[in-house]
């Protein structure tokens, strides 16, 4: 089985040169057969990468140690279900996921295209196989996934507990989905760019494609942030790491993106910036797997795989020059059809919303290799830590959102006082209505006010765009105020689902500032019996209870919570001892409401049965968990097929 | 003011402030992110100005029953080792991973008081997991 594994890798190898060659030829020549074998090709490469998924797979079902990739990352006694996330556990097997998501990506992107772009989908064939080119040359030479023992071990060192969580699951899929899902909006740019097709079909051909990255970036960002939040256990959910920022970085290239290809649709400009920025964001997704699959960054000196390090840097330094080669050459085609008129319009909104983003992305950036450049500069070491990011980010964020309201009702062109006014009073009058009650209410935290506010007024421009547009359906087909509504979203799914985006944005900021504005904890030592005051609740710690489990021994404090003299939960954290290691994974108890999560942590206990914990109230922090959903139906209104650009394109 | 001068102007300022920020944000938030072998080199410099330390847990030298809050253990960078001291909710993986960022400040009573431990995503530390399956490797490219 491995021996058709490794082969099926080497074949993919073959056919992904051959699909990265064939294209080139075919189209300088006009050579028909060989572009349509070319295309066939996607397929058998999609095909061959699948085969070697479904053994890898099997052989993790199957125990087979006898692979070294197998022996590290499974045991005979590791649940079935993470015998398969195991398959992702580690660099060999993600660097496979990375690979074959793109083949099966770069399959379908030929398929949906087989009628359409056929000037450019040559080139978008060249630029998906010349990637793949890459990891499989990594896979071959470097990181063998299929890489056999001499002596098979008798059993696997298993997976490591901390990874045994079902977020694990769907955190790097999700991720993945992403960082490869770029890679197709990037080819298309890059073909546009060689071949000098440079009009605005393209874009449209990627819009899907783009919002499924992006949406799945942030769905894997979200999901390993509460994985970060329920598992390690220190009460937080985002830690400036160089490897969440990583995938970070993208994503808010991405958005920058996704915004701007609006303004060249519209408008025919910006076509040089929207090119810099998929560029940009395809760089920074290799960057990305990079760092996360590397250990780079993070490393302790020799811990990380320094072998792969020469061949990333290789393909990125070549992916940036071949880029910003062919974007310089056609500079002269990608003029502006338009001149920018007003600085107050949407084309400027959109622009600031632009620059605040990547100014973000840069301020990420900028603390992630830091301790590079100091050490280049100065020969030492020296880190930001998260005050750096959390100082610099929240003001350009701040801003962020005063925008996200703006932008999607100012005019095009330029604003006259009138649309503004129209337009702009009720979300003001809003905005100042509730930092008033905030202050009132005896809010003292400027950031928190500032954000809230904030939030109150996108929010009223939100439902602003959904009342009017019912009422003007109403008006005009006399269709009652709910149907208008219904039809209305149903006929600009685009717009509106990019509404419930930004509101489902909203919902996260509000979590966000909570926790970091006013969030609370304290420590505690505790005996049997005793109780503790805490804001509002009272804790009354009912002792310890221990158990084993076939693969785990189990230490779990009993928590009674009160709420002003009402019982309303018992909490259980625990600490526990998996098989074969005698340090503890610790599991936390969290009490979640809408306002607030109550996080209790068993930190340690003495022979005596007094234990100690930590406690934390982080307020608020569910609403980031509600605004990923929100997003989610969004984004699948925003990709939901149009049924009559169907019928559009069957009939021609 | 025409308005392509205008908007330079405008992007001009925002990038100015982004610069501010991240100039403001590096001056007043940079730590020392030091091996163990480079806080040796500062001694007596070093003594309690807030560092980041970094190192492996020297095997056999942990201090810790697994359930209680204080821990003590040696970081070292396989060539000078410094005794670290630290009370409070010891983070997963401490004996594990056993990969270690402490902050904190090194006393002159020649041990670290750490006040913070951090530990990094464990899915990084592959490369120290296959040590035992290491040298049983078969040479196949």
């Amino acid at each position: 089985m491995t021996s058709l594994g490794e082969f099926t890798i080497l074949l993919a190898l073959v056919v992904a040169v051959f699909g990265f060659l064939a294209p080139i030829l075919g189209a300088r020549r006009g050579h028909q057969a060989l572009l349509s074998s070319a295309r066939n090709s996607q397929k058998v490469l999609a095909g061959l990468l699948t085969i070697s998924v479904i053994v890898l797979v099997y052989a993790f079902l199957t125990d087979d140690f006898s692979i070294e990739y197998v022996a590290s990352y499974s045991s005979r006694t590791t649940p079935f279900f993470y015998k398969i996330t195991a398959f992702w556990a580690g660099q060999k097997g993600s660097l496979l996921l990375w690979v074959w998501l793109l083949s099966v990506f770069g399959y379908l992107t030929v398929w949906q295209n087989r009628h359409k772009n056929q000037q450019i989908m040559p080139y978008v064939q060249v630029v998906i196989n010349g990637t793949c080119v890459f990891f499989l040359t990594l896979m071959v030479l470097v990181t063998p996934v299929f890489e056999k023992l001499v002596f098979p071990a008798a059993d696997g060192q298993g997976l490591n507990p901390l990874l045994q969580n079902p977020g694990m699951v769907f955190h790097p899929t999700t991720l993945y989905l992403g960082f490869v899902g770029f890679t197709i909006p990037f080819s298309f740019a890059l073909a546009a760019l060689i071949t000098g097709k440079l009009d605005d079909d393209w874009l449209i051909s990627i819009r899907r494609w783009t919002i499924f990255s992006w949406f799945f970036l942030l769905v894997g960002n979200l999901l390993g942030a509460q994985w970060a939040y329920v598992e390690l256990g220190w009460g937080g959910f985002w830690a400036w790491d160089p490897v969440e920022n990583a995938s970070f970085m993208p994503w808010l290239t991405g958005t920058a993106f996704l915004h701007s290809v609006m303004i060249q649709e519209k408008r025919g400009m910006l076509k040089v910036w929207n090119m810099a920025l998929i560029i940009l964001t395809f760089f920074l997704t290799i960057f990305g797997t990079f760092i996360t699959r590397s250990g780079i960054v993070s490393s302790v000196h020799s811990f990380g795989v320094t072998t792969l390090g020469p061949y990333f840097f290789g393909f990125m330094g070549l992916t940036l020059f071949v880029s910003i080669y062919f974007l310089f050459i056609r500079l002269p085609l990608l003029k502006s059809k338009q001149e920018l008129d007003g600085i107050l319009s949407r084309e400027s909104s959109f622009l600031l919303n632009n620059l605040l983003l990547v100014g973000i992305a840069f301020a990420v950036f900028w603390g992630t290799i830091f301790p590079f450049i100091s050490e280049a500069v100065r020969g030492v070491k020296i880190t930001v830590g998260p005050p750096f990011f959390n100082q610099v980010i929240a003001p350009l964020g701040l801003g962020l959102i005063l925008v996200t309201g703006i932008c999607p009702l100012i005019s095009w062109r330029r604003a006259t006082a009138k649309n503004l006014l129209i337009n702009f009073s009720y979300p003001f009058a809003g905005a100042i209505a509730a930092s008033v009650l905030f202050l009132a209410l005896g809010m003292r935290n400027g950031y928190g006010i500032i954000s809230f506010s904030l939030s109150v007024f996108v929010v009223t421009t939100i439902l602003l765009e959904f009342l009017r547009g019912a009422s003007a359906r109403h008006r005009l087909t006399g269709e009652s105020y709910l149907t208008s509504l219904f039809n209305l979203t149903r006929r600009n799914k685009r717009r509106y689902g990019g509404y419930i985006i930004h509101f489902g944005v909203i919902l996260m900021v509000l979590g966000i500032t909570g926790v970091m504005n006013f969030k609370v904890e304290k420590e505690a030592s505790l005996r049997q019996g005793q109780t503790l005051t805490f804001n509002q609740y009272t804790v009354r710690y009912g002792g310890l209870t221990s158990w084993k489990e076939p693969h785990r021994d189990v230490v779990a404090a009993t928590l009674n919570i009160y709420n002003g003299g009402k019982r309303v939960a018992t909490l259980k954290p625990e600490k526990a001892f998996h098989k074969g290691q005698d340090q503890p994974t610790t599991e936390v108890a969290i009490l979640s409401t809408f306002k607030e999560d109550f996080y209790a942590i068993l930190a340690g206990w003495d022979d005596q049965g007094t234990a100690q914990f930590k406690f934390l109230i982080n307020p608020l922090v569910i609403w980031l968990w509600i605004g990923g959903g929100v997003i989610t139906l969004g984004a699948i209104m925003v990709m939901w097929p149009d049924r009559r650009r169907r019928i559009k394109e069957a009939r021609k | 003011m025409n308005p392509r001068t205008k908007f330079i102007a405008g992007g001009i300022l925002i990038a100015a402030a982004v610069v501010y920020l991240i100039y403001s944000g590096t001056s007043s938030t940079m730590v020392y992110y030091l091996t163990t072998s480079e806080v040796m080199e500062r001694i007596p410099t070093i003594y309690n100005q807030r560092i980041r330390l970094n190192g492996k847990v020297e095997p056999g030298s942990l201090n810790w029953n697994g359930r209680s809050t204080q821990v003590e253990f040696n970081l070292t960078d396989e060539k000078n080792k410094i005794r670290v001291v630290y009370q409070g909710v010891v983070p997963d993986g401490l004996r594990t991973i056993g990969v270690v960022i402490a902050e904190g400040r090194l006393l002159p009573a020649g041990y670290f008081q750490a006040d913070n431990l951090l530990i990094q995503c464990p899915s990084k530390y592959e490369s120290e997991k296959v040590e035992l399956v290491q040298d049983n490797i078969r040479v196949s490219q």
